[in-house]
């Protein structure tokens, strides 16, 4: 600071006209220079008064009075100041020339210090002035203002336009340089003094003067001077770095150290950045650190994936994220993985054919599922793209994989099978918790199956078989499954299961209902020949069985117990008529004739042995042909009724080894020998159960047009006419929640439509619907 | 010694921006250089005129400040004064010119207007009702006895547009007592018997006798609300007509639904002003979906659909809500055929009740033309240019902007004229007057036309009266008033089928 | 002691000094950047060059009258072309005083830059000249009518817009 050894000039008179421009300016020079210069050596209460009432009565000097000669366009609009105004601003000029010819003596890191000494020193004295000024800006500078000049501002927006334009122009790009190299120093380990940073920064803002309204701000010198080159120096620093990184070090390594470049950028901004910058920066440093190796990383991608690197790909992950459509290649490449892997865990399984482990195979299904979905959440932060990548593999291999190859049926039909293992009383108990667990598991199938309606028909059928002979490990169990579906596939999926559940307890009130009503109606002697019976009363529609197939005639023992109970039934509910499923009843049986330990063995059999056995209470010995006509059932069933009991020796076939046909006839066996009490002779026939799947297949087929045929009438009738081709498409969408239909089908099934007269084909191939 | 005369200019300034605008022309009477100061101080008469009036869009320009105070000193003098109406009457001319101004050049929040809400205060007088809304040829016949036409025609139009831009119609309606009244009571005398038989039907009896006269639907007035001199200048008495025959059936609509149907036009001068209309819904199209049957077509329509509405400068796409009267087609006959009557002779009051037609109706932009060009649908105009004399207009000419729409009724959805497909113009006339045509049509067929005036000027929230008719002009009717206004610059089918107009 | 109840010497153009609140000053935009510019001046007075001791007594009287009203910001300058010729009661009361005074606690509360109060001053005055006619205006400012009858009939028919005062 040469200037300010050099002594204070003593003060010119404050002026004594008011008029007296050049008085009062050589006063105001002086004390503005005092100001400027001299500030660290005080200026005192009476120079200040003085020159802010010099101004302001230079500026008051004008009055109404006496003024009537003066030129109409300034007529009574006119206010003095302006002359002040202009000399102020040459001064600053002239200050700042001088100021300037210092500055381009300095350079780097001197030339900071230089600058932002001045710029302290410059400003701090603009906003003295600006308050000595205020009687103009007040009034002159406001009045200009508001006439819309724009060359004129307040006294401190003024110096910092001189600044601007006499400063900053030709001394920005040097400055900036000396920041730039600076902030070099520092991403390359070297401490820095970041506060002169900081105050550059303040420095260009401050410039920002909007030039639609001077009284305001805006971003734009720092946008151009500042930011712009700060961004492209930063870009230009990791393009280096990151190439250079690369070529001595693992793709792994550098993920590393670019998270750790970008972690120290982003911390960087609060310490000597504005805010704003955050965006760009960001954006340029992952620009030049990952997008630019993008290719790189994702090539390593899959080598992570076959190695389980889960630390190394959720690192991947968050670099990837941060670039526009960084992440979608990782996800094609996810999702062919866990389709390969899904496929991959079905093929080991399938060599078992036909004799597959229901549990095996869910099992194997979802293994994998497991595995990824883990990783999804733990690595890809369980982001939903991510998640969809994997429900899409997922859905690919569980609905199209080698074991259902041949038939798309099985997939759906596997788990429906492995629910009714689940969900059916086994030998060991199943604790609560675990049971949930394998219903869970059950579901996170079933929301990837597409023919969700087969694995309706299936676990409606065993369902059925579960409720009607008793097998349901817990009700609790039960609910829960039909609760879960209901919430994954909505009230109407359903409907039936419900029903089917409902009906069982209900039969349970109505049997001790009946049991009640029996008490009072009967005598001991009705009680005596009695037998204990139990009855299901099966909604016909709700469950998914079939009449039975055979004639038969009910044993004369039974018929008085059942007649009685169909005699309340029909009492309780009129009108409603039952059929028997005689091939769903079963009894037990005992034998008095022969005994384990002088117990007699009891006999678990259908209701069909129940007849034949009983034969052998009048004769030991009973012929093929009586059976037949006895017992009223076909061939068909007694056939393998028999075979059951001759194979468990019950009862021997004479001559022996024949086959069950006129003239053979059958003994009872008095010497059968068995372990146990309890002989189970009530056994399913293989036959029966192929068949059964057979018809289910069919019904799925007519369920599914009846389901077609259905939406279609509901589109159309909404929208009275359509074309053939839109018609399709809604209708898939339709119905694509419960199975994938085949477009030929949908077509099958307007054109039965047509036929049966609901719709009629128009010109351009266009559709109408007949009400 | 400090006096009124010592001070600088900025303290003169400052004092005399307290004072009223009546209060310059004494102040710059008593002296020089009071006088000298006040005279083309231009700053001043701005400060004064921007405290008591809004200040006027930069589109006007700077203006005369000087000559406006003067302009509204008079004008206040004028409405505030305690003069009887015939005393006001004599100055209609200049009170219809400069509240024109006012208006034009009110801000558009009419809540925040202190233009508005000076002229609401001033129009709470009977005197200035009379003088200068009720001075339309209408009053010869209807209203009261302090209610009679301007001595011009042109005052008389002048009056009907004032009216028109007061928007709520001047037709007290009869209370229930009086009602009770007028039935002939024995116990009077004979004469005062046939006094109050004689006593004047309501005025929109009068109203609803001019717009159903199917006289007045001629090639020359292009069947709607103008001139029958085929200059498309707006005949306001005409406008008037509509605008009570209106009022009067929306209002018994609205009491009858019990607040279903809000109650319109009772706000004096709202939404009488240019770009008055606000919407709450911001515009949108709606987002481009995902789906893969978003073809390249339809976002390419859905662009040019955005670019057409940010080159429409009246404001067309978005919801509208419309109203359609009629007469029985058997009493517009007996109305207009049963007897004759001389060319000049005015057809009798009539009571007869309408019907009435509300609609929703969603348009769009589909297609914005050069100004003045001629479409199709002008079959009367000259081959050179649109048939209007443009010597007089200043400023830019507004293009003419195609639109496309749907329109549903709002309570009779069984009614066959009530859905239909809208298409249609907007246009500036000569006079720069906001001129609609729609077309109505019902399977692909056009059936009704409208053509219709925009009251208050372009993107005004009071939107459009006119009158609608036969797109095939048949002399026989039926014809009718209707009126349309915006409540959103949203449309319905934006939201929901996401797919433009254009492609219907 | 708080900032604002510190004590400030003031000198008045007739120097007499007087001794006031800090806070009341400060209602003085001139003083209050002073003291932001230099600091609490302390002993020194504070030399207030173009006001006498009888204005400036009666100006700090209306400051310590309005020593808690909010101070205005940048934006109240810009409104105050909606403001109302409303004066409260007290400020009312506190300009009943002679057109001399009247004029003087104009020119002191300009030269002080003290917002509010020149705002009561001007609209006092504006008040004054309300609904009057010129010569009642010449009459309550004892101004001299210098136009000629010439000037004076050309003036009346120049202003016939609003002839009837």
């Amino acid at each position: 600071m040469s200037k300010a050894a050099a002594p204070a000039n003593p003060p010119p008179p404050m002026p004594t006209s008011r008029e007296d421009i050049n008085g009062t300016w050589r006063f105001l020079e002086w004390g503005v220079e005092q100001i400027m210069s001299h500030l660290d050596s005080g200026v005192d209460l009476r120079t200040y008064m003085s020159l802010y009432t010099s101004i302001h009565n230079f500026c008051t000097a004008q009055k109404a009075v006496g003024q009537t000669n003066l030129t109409s366009n300034h007529r009574g609009a006119h206010l003095l100041g302006e002359e002040l105004y202009h000399r102020l601003n040459e001064y600053l000029k002239r200050h700042l020339q001088g100021v300037h010819a210092e500055m381009v003596k300095h350079s780097d890191e001197a030339l900071l210090t230089y600058y932002i000494q001045q710029w302290k020193r410059y400003t701090t004295a603009g906003s003295y002035n600006n308050h000595l000024f205020r009687y103009l800006n007040r009034h002159w500078v406001k009045r200009e203002m508001d006439e819309g000049k724009k060359d004129v501002f307040d006294i401190y927006t003024l110096h910092l336009v001189r600044w601007k334009e006499d400063m900053f122009g030709s001394t920005q790009n040097a400055v900036m340089d000396a920041v730039l190299r600076l902030v070099e120093k520092q991403r390359n380990g070297e401490t820095i003094e970041q506060s002169k940073v900081k105050e550059v920064v303040l420095s260009f803002v401050a410039l920002g003067i909007d030039e639609a309204d001077s009284t305001k701000t805006n971003l734009e010198v720092y946008r151009q001077y500042f930011e712009r080159p700060y961004i492209e120096a930063t870009q230009q620093y990791y393009k280096n770095e990151s190439s250079t990184f690369l070529a001595e070090n693992s793709v792994v390594d550098y993920m590393k150290k670019a998270e750790r470049r970008l972690d120290e950028e982003k911390e960087r901004v609060p310490l000597f950045l504005l805010a704003e910058i955050m965006q760009p920066l960001m954006k340029c440093c992952e620009a030049a650190l990952i997008a630019d190796h993008a290719v790189l990383m994702r090539d390593e991608f899959q080598i992570l994936l076959d190695n389980d690197r889960e630390e190394d790909m959720a690192r991947m992950y968050k670099l990837l994220a941060r670039i526009p459509e960084g992440l979608d290649p990782l996800r094609n490449r996810f999702e062919n993985h866990v389709r390969r892997a899904g496929l991959l865990s079905v093929e080991k399984v399938a060599d078992q054919g036909e004799s597959l482990d229901p549990k095996a195979f869910v099992d194997a299904l979802l293994e994998v599922h497991t595995q990824y979905a883990t990783l999804v959440q733990s690595a890809f932060t369980g982001e939903s793209e991510f998640v969809r990548s994997l429900d899409n593999a997922c859905r690919e291999y569980i609905n199209r994989n080698k074991v259902c190859a041949k038939n798309s049926a099985r997939s759906p039909q596997m788990l429906a099978k492995h629910a009714d293992n689940v969900l059916k009383r086994s030998t060991k108990a199943t604790e609560e918790d675990d049971m949930e667990k394998m219903l869970n598991q059950v579901m996170t199938v079933f929301k990837y199956l597409e023919d969700k309606d087969v694995f309706q028909k299936f676990y409606s059928q065993t369902l059925a078989k579960r409720l009607v002979h008793g097998t349901s490990a817990s009700p609790d169990a039960e609910t829960s499954m039909i609760s879960k579906l209901k919430d994954a596939s909505g009230f109407e999926y359903t409907n039936k299961l419900q029903r089917m559940f409902q009906d069982i307890q209900t039969s349970k009130d109505l049997n001790s209902a009946y049991d009640d009503w029996l008490g009072q109606v009967l005598d001991k002697e009705d009680k005596k020949g009695g037998i204990d019976a139990n009855y299901q009363i099966l909604g016909t529609g709700f469950w998914p069985l079939q009449p039975p197939t055979t004639t038969f005639t009910p044993p004369p023992s039974i018929v008085k117990t059942y007649e009685r109970f169909q005699n309340f039934y029909t009492q309780k509910h009129g009108g409603r008529k039952l059929t028997w499923l005689w091939h769903l009843c079963k009894g037990e049986i005992r034998a008095n004739y022969a005994k384990l330990n002088k117990v007699p063995y009891t006999f678990q059999v259908s209701t069909y042995q129940m007849a034949i056995l009983l034969m052998f209470n009048d004769s030991d010995n009973v012929s093929y042909d009586d059976m037949l006509a006895i017992t009223g059932l076909q061939k068909e069933t007694l056939d393998p009724s028999l075979g059951i009991m001759l194979k468990a020796k019950v009862i021997t076939a004479s001559p022996e080894g024949a086959t069950p046909q006129s003239g053979t006839s059958y003994n009872l066996n008095y010497g059968f020998r068995n372990k146990k009490l309890k002989v189970n002779l009530n056994m399913a026939i293989k036959s029966e159960q192929k068949q059964e799947v057979e018809d289910t297949q069919k019904t799925i087929e007519e369920d599914r047009k009846m389901l077609m045929q259905s939406a279609i009438v509901r589109i159309m009738k909404s929208r009275k006419t359509m074309k053939h081709q839109l018609l399709v498409g809604e209708t898939v969408t339709q119905v694509k929640s419960r199975f994938s239909p085949k477009i030929p089908d949908i077509k099958k099934c307007i054109d039965i439509l047509i036929e049966k007269e609901y719709l009629e084909r128009l010109d351009n191939d266009e559709l109408g619907y007949l009400a | 010694m400090s006096s009124l005369l010592e001070l600088s200019h900025e303290l003169l300034h400052c004092i005399f921006c307290g004072i009223e605008p009546a209060d310059l022309s004494a102040l710059s009477r008593t002296c020089k250089d009071l006088n000298s100061y006040i005279r083309g101080n231009r700053l001043l008469h701005k400060d004064l005129y921007m405290r008591r009036y809004d200040e006027p869009r930069p589109e006007y320009g700077e203006l005369d400040w000087e000559q406006e105070i003067k302009n509204l000193v008079t004008l206040e003098e004028i409405l505030e004064s305690e003069a009887g109406r015939d005393a006001k009457a004599d100055r209609l001319g200049f009170v219809a010119e400069k509240i024109e101004r006012l208006l034009e050049t009110a801000t558009r929040d009419h809540e925040a207007s202190l233009n508005i809400q000076r002229l609401r205060a001033y129009f709470k007088h009977t005197s200035n009702i009379d003088a200068f809304l009720c001075a339309s040829s209408l009053f010869e016949r209807a209203g009261n006895d302090s209610q009679t036409p301007a001595s011009t025609a042109e005052l008389q139009q002048q009056s009907a547009k004032l009216h028109c831009l007061f928007g709520v119609p001047i037709d007290p309606l009869p209370k229930r007592s009086s009602l009770t009244f007028q039935r002939p009571n024995l116990s009077l005398s004979p004469s005062s018997c046939t006094r109050m038989q004689s006593r004047t039907l309501p005025t929109h009896t009068y109203a609803r006798a001019k717009v159903y006269d199917l006289r007045q639907y001629t090639d020359a007035t292009l069947w709607g609300p103008f001139m029958d001199d085929g200059s498309q200048r707006v005949d306001w008495e005409k406008v008037e007509a509509i605008m009570i025959v209106l009022g009067f059936n929306l209002n018994k609509f609205s009491q009858r639904s019990d607040g279903r149907w809000p109650k319109v036009w009772d706000q004096a001068f709202v939404g009488a002003t240019p770009n008055s209309f606000t919407s709450h819904e911001p515009a949108k199209l709606a987002p481009p979906k995902e789906s893969e049957e978003e073809s390249e077509e339809i976002s390419k329509i859905r662009e040019l659909a955005l670019s057409l509405n940010s080159q429409d400068p009246y404001g067309v796409t978005g919801t509208w809500m419309r109203v359609v009267c009629f007469l029985d087609y058997n009493d517009l006959y007996a109305f207009n055929f049963s007897h004759r009557i001389g060319a000049q002779d005015l057809r009798d009051p009539i009571d007869t009740e309408e019907g009435i037609i509300d609609l929703e109706e969603s348009l769009q932009v589909t297609k914005i033309e050069a100004p003045g060009s001629v479409s199709e649908d002008d079959e009367w105009v000259s081959v050179d240019g649109d048939g209007q004399d443009w010597s007089s207009f200043k400023g830019d000419r507004l293009p003419v902007v195609h639109f496309r729409g749907r329109s549903r009724s709002l309570h009779a959805s069984w009614d066959p004229n009530a859905n239909s497909a809208i298409r249609g113009t907007v246009r500036q006339t000569a006079s720069g007057d906001i001129r609609w045509t729609t077309f109505s049509i019902f399977h692909g067929e056009e059936r009704w036309r409208s053509e219709g005036i925009q009251v208050g000027g372009i993107r005004s929230a009071r939107g459009v009266l006119g009158s609608w008719f036969d797109k095939d002009y048949d002399m026989h009717g039926p014809a009718g008033p209707t009126a349309f206004w915006k409540v959103s610059d949203s449309c319905e089918d934006d939201r929901n089928s996401g797919i433009p107009f254009a492609y219907y | 002691m708080s900032e604002g109840e510190q004590q400030v010497k003031l000198v008045s153009s007739d120097n007499v000094e007087i001794l006031t609140e800090r806070k009341i000053a400060e209602r003085s935009m001139l003083i209050k950047n002073m003291i932001e510019d230099l600091g609490a001046p302390g002993e020194e007075a504070i030399p207030i060059m173009n006001v006498s001791e009888a204005v400036l007594r009666k100006v700090l009287e209306w400051c310590a009258h309005h020593k808690n009203d909010p101070t205005p910001t940048q934006d109240d300058d810009a409104d105050s072309r909606k403001k109302t010729t409303d004066i409260e009661d007290w400020d009312q009361k506190f300009m009943q005083v002679d057109q001399e005074m009247l004029f003087e606690i104009i020119l002191a509360a300009n030269y002080m830059d003290i917002k509010a109060l020149l705002d009561v001053g001007c609209k006092t005055v504006a008040n004054m000249i309300k609904s009057k006619s010129p010569e009642e205006i010449r009459k309550t400012f004892n101004i001299q009518n210098d136009f000629t009858p010439e000037e004076e009939e050309q003036i009346r028919r120049e202003n016939e817009w609003a002839e009837d005062r």
